[in-house]
């Protein structure tokens, strides 16, 4: 791909999701298939819960964020690699500096800030001559100003790029 | 006697009510008792963290540590203060959470990303 733009191997996908849409919407997609799927979160309660409930209602689910000590990130992305997990949960933070590549599929439950931050986790999918996935969660209350660079990012990148989205970022 | 019995029956079958409506709620506070297992969590900041992950009321306002302690695995205790915390213990498919939550860098902020 283009340096700085986002591969366009990676399927990406965007979905309109109110916030609390998104637990059922995840575990929706999770039960299509959930081996090696990273999901991004915000907060670190939000991720020790959603890995708390997965584990208890679907799949075996870790979690990793700005509290955990190295040791344990380094433990949980042990666990993910060698599919012990199933899934992993991070906050953005945590993820920085860790070892994560040829991710089958990476979902942002709750997109980033900004745009670079959006190209840099997909680029965790989809290397070595492998499609991957990443699968988005736009939730109109909180991302209005992801649009406009989303557009460009998918056009970009040859990806359909959803009506709502279209919509949010002309107006 | 006969009140004390009535008086359970009534609350028994408001849990069973509330269970039916809200399927998940067992494992729900179970997750919220783990994102906060390292301190514990008191009942008006359970139903804080309820209303911010779910978008919906707790759905009890009194009898709150009744309820609590019908979930399997959670507990409670007094601390020298008088305050109520609650916590879990863990199962074997939470285990893997539990341990790295107890065993991380200490917390000491609330709100906190």
């Amino acid at each position: 791909g283009v340096v700085g733009g986002a591969c366009s191997d990676v399927e990406q996908t965007l979905y309109q999701v109110s916030k609390f849409k998104k637990r059922a919407k995840l575990l929706e997609i999770l039960r299509d298939g959930a081996d090696g799927t990273i999901v991004f979160v915000e907060t670190k309660r939000g991720a020790d819960f959603l890995a708390s409930f997965f584990s208890e209602t679907e799949f075996p689910t870790t979690s990793i964020h700005g509290d955990r000590l190295q040791s344990q990130r380094e433990q949980a992305l042990r666990d993910f690699k060698m599919g012990k997990m199933k899934v992993l949960i991070a906050t953005s933070v945590a993820s920085r500096g860790l070892d994560i590549k040829n991710v089958k599929h990476v979902i942002n439950y709750d997109l980033p800030a900004n745009i670079d931050d959006y190209v840099h986790r997909i680029g965790r999918t989809g290397r070595v001559g492998n499609n991957g996935r990443a699968t988005s969660f736009f939730d109109p209350d909180h991302d209005r100003a992801l649009a406009g660079p989303l557009i460009k990012i998918l056009e970009g990148a040859k990806q359909p790029v959803p009506d709502f989205l279209r919509e949010i970022g002309s107006g | 006697l006969f009140i004390f019995n009535s008086r359970m029956t009534i609350s028994q079958s408001r849990y069973e009510t509330v269970r039916d409506e809200y399927p998940e709620i067992d494992k729900e506070i179970r997750a919220i008792l783990m994102a906060n297992a390292q301190n514990g969590i008191t009942i008006s900041n359970i139903k804080k963290e309820y209303l911010k992950l779910t978008g919906i009321e707790f759905p009890f306002v009194d009898n709150v540590t009744d309820f609590l302690l019908t979930i399997p695995m959670v507990t409670a205790e007094c601390n020298e203060n008088g305050t109520r915390f609650f916590n879990l213990k863990p199962n074997n498919k939470n285990k893997h959470l539990h341990e790295m939550v107890l065993n991380q860098r200490q917390r000491t902020d609330y709100n906190h990303n």
